[in-house]
């Protein structure tokens, strides 16, 4: 990683460059050390509360007839991986959502793609019950691809091209159409329970199985989304620069899209239609590291995880014993930040 | 001018008449179809027993609440966007029901919904929300010695009800099974309050500030020119725009109470009646009351008929006929 960091975008200020390269592993640090914590307090918390002695014996001397054992291998765990990948994927998603649109207000939530991907979901239910998780994850995957393409051409048709606010209007509309959408294939075929089971924004559900499915997927888009985090900080300056730089922007564009989809997909997959992750992580971390994506982009991945298990312990602690969806909590944490960001984006006028 | 009076009264007069056409056809649909001789018995008092029990108890009521919930979302949205000079304003794009919404979860909460006290209270609280949420939005999106431009005020109405929703469902979550189900079916938009008691409490609100707002059609049509325009003609605008807000938010708060969010008939139905017969205000006003109660009317005909096993809530079709309509809208912005 030493060796990237010394070759940066040349349109940034020496200043600015030395200050994110100095920074970068020391806010890095500072996010593991994060979720580290947050992974020991959400295997110890919950409904039960086991001390972390015995979660690592859970984990390194596993036995069989401790209950508590088998409440850590099977429950918590895989719960608290569920928690990473979907708080790294949806950070990462608005990332570069927001690098490649040059949209501060890009967020997988607000512009319809969860709903989209609910949408999917449901259909999937109706259609085929029982089926294989994969299958799940492609027509979410493909709710997810149906809604962006909606959202983006509606916010883009008419004179002055997709603005901030174009988007998000745009985006709440689509998802009202496709949240009534699912709301009557809910009622028609019957699969009430296992929405209402999958949508409230729980990674409670969360098994081996599943994780076993995902994480390769999740791996595989991060790694691209960092691999091509130098071209997102070069279309996140426009896209006269970026053609400038000589900068394949087509490729980048489709490269981005993929990414975003396929970890929309697989987050909604696991916890359901959740907003505001994607908006408020890169927006932080911007502010903590600047503008080069290249730092951006993992330090959201960190602690976009971070942020999401410690909103996860907190919702299962709140309120015990029954828990708190983790999309009330961000829907109340997020729209503040929203409210400020859109004053922000009038202030400079964009 | 005298011309367009003229035409603007037979608009009226047609839409009433479809409005009374599709009230008979609502009356006839149902779990047990009726006909016409059969309906036109119970009304000159000769029907059965059963006949007239179904008339009188299940559907007239529910017919009325669809119509009074049109009336109300109908014209607060023509009002609101008047007001504001925005095609895209209504009560739902503001946040206005969502705070209403949250008010009435607080209401279902706290009371049995089913016992008189919390009849007065449910309306009473759902403006209380309801201006509270106008205030706090109009707040928020306030600058200093700057026009209030239109994207912005929905987009802080679209953030503010976002909020408002996930408070309402953390107070859903601590709902018991019974308080829940009535919570789910109000938010989606179902005509919970088909009880003739309940438009015993609606009616006379709805109509008393209907009729306080067609008497300012002529303000309206002022507004309509422009706040410095209207400053100029002479008019208390600042005066005139607070009452005619908060009446507009009353009537929203009302409907929304005993009907469940409507969220998007006040933003469709003042374009239905402004593509019939244009903007001035003392034949829109009505026009926009009767085109929104139309379509509650028909959509819950719609639903009765079409799905009365499954249960498909009103809210969720006319979602679904207007969402596309507001991406048009959108399409058309500057």
């Amino acid at each position: 990683m030493g060796k990237g960091l010394s070759h940066m975008p040349s349109t940034h200020s020496k200043a600015d460059r030395h200050r994110g390269g100095r920074h970068f592993s020391l806010y890095m640090l500072l996010g593991a050390g994060l979720l580290l914590l947050g992974m020991a307090a959400s295997i110890s918390l919950g409904a039960a509360r086991i001390n972390i002695a015995t979660a690592w014996q859970a984990l390194f001397q596993y036995n069989h007839d401790f209950s508590e054992h088998q409440v850590i291998r099977f429950l918590r765990l895989p719960r608290t991986i569920a928690d990473i990948i979907v708080g790294a994927s949806l950070a990462v998603c608005g990332a570069v959502m927001q690098g490649s649109t040059r949209n501060p207000l890009a967020d997988s939530g607000l512009m319809g793609i969860s709903s989209g991907a609910a949408f999917g979901m449901a259909v999937c239910f109706a259609i085929f019950p029982n089926s294989p998780y994969m299958i799940n994850i492609l027509y979410s995957c493909m709710g997810a691809s149906i809604a962006t393409l909606l959202t983006y051409t509606i916010a883009s048709v008419g004179a002055r091209g997709m603005t901030p606010q174009r988007l998000v209007l745009a985006g709440m509309s689509i998802s009202m159409l496709f949240g009534a959408l699912t709301t009557v294939i809910v009622i028609k075929y019957r699969i009430g329970k296992s929405m209402l089971h999958w949508s409230s924004g729980s990674t409670a559900s969360a098994g081996w199985v599943e994780l076993a499915v995902v994480t390769p997927l999740f791996l595989a888009s991060i790694a691209v989304a960092i691999s091509i985090s130098r071209s997102i900080t070069m279309l996140s300056m426009g896209e006269e620069v970026a053609s400038g730089l000589g900068l394949h922007t087509k490729k980048t564009r489709l490269m981005a899209t993929l990414i975003i989809l396929v970890l929309t997909g697989l987050a909604v997959v696991i916890v359901g239609p959740i907003g505001f992750v994607g908006l408020i992580i890169p927006h932080a971390v911007r502010f903590l590291i600047g503008v080069d994506y290249r730092y951006i982009i993992p330090m959201s991945a960190l602690y976009g995880a971070a942020f999401l298990l410690i909103a996860d312990i907190f919702g299962r602690l709140y309120n015990r014993p029954s828990e708190t969806p983790l999309g009330i909590i961000f829907a109340i944490v997020g729209v503040p930040f929203f409210l400020y960001i859109s004053r922000k984006i009038r202030r400079d006028g964009v | 001018m005298r011309r367009s009076t003229l035409n603007g009264l037979w608009i009226n007069l047609i839409m009433a008449a479809l409005l009374l056409i599709m009230t008979l056809i609502s009356l006839t649909t149902g779990k047990m179809g009726l006909s016409i001789g059969e309906i036109l018995d119970v009304f000159l008092g000769m029907g059965t027993g059963r006949n007239e029990a179904i008339i009188y108890h299940f559907r007239m009521p529910r017919i009325v609440l669809a119509i009074l919930v049109g009336i109300g979302m109908g014209l607060s949205g023509a009002v609101m966007q008047t007001l504001l000079r925005n095609d895209m304003a209504s009560p739902g794009t503001l946040g206005i029901s969502a705070g209403s919404g949250l008010f009435v979860m607080l209401v279902i909460t706290g009371f049995q919904i089913t016992s008189l006290a919390s009849h007065f209270l449910l309306p009473a609280l759902a403006f209380i929300g309801g201006i509270t949420a106008a205030l706090i939005i109009f707040l928020l999106a306030y600058r200093h010695r700057t026009d209030l431009s239109p994207t912005s005020l929905i987009m802080t109405g679209v953030a503010a009800g976002t909020g408002y929703n996930a408070l309402s469902l953390m107070i859903t979550l601590k709902m018991d099974e019974y308080q829940m189900e009535f919570a789910l079916r109000w938010s989606e938009g179902s005509l919970w309050g088909d009880k003739w008691d309940f438009i015993g409490i609606m009616l006379p609100p709805i109509v008393l500030i209907s009729l306080y707002i067609y008497k300012q059609y002529r303000s309206l049509n002022v507004f309509a020119l422009g706040a410095p325009m209207a400053k100029s003609l002479g008019m208390r605008v600042r005066f005139k725009f607070i009452t005619l807000a908060i009446a507009a938010v009353t009537l929203s708060s009302v409907s929304v109470a005993f009907g469940g969010s409507f969220f998007f008939v006040g933003l469709i139905a003042p374009h239905i009646a402004r593509r019939i017969c244009g903007s001035n205000h003392g034949i829109f006003l009505p026009v926009s009351a009767l085109a929104g109660a139309l379509l509650v009317l028909t959509a819950d005909t719609l639903v009765r008929s079409t799905f009365p096993t499954f249960g498909v809530p009103t809210g969720v079709i006319i979602t679904l006929i207007s969402a596309p309509y507001f991406l048009y809208l959108l399409t058309r912005a500057r």
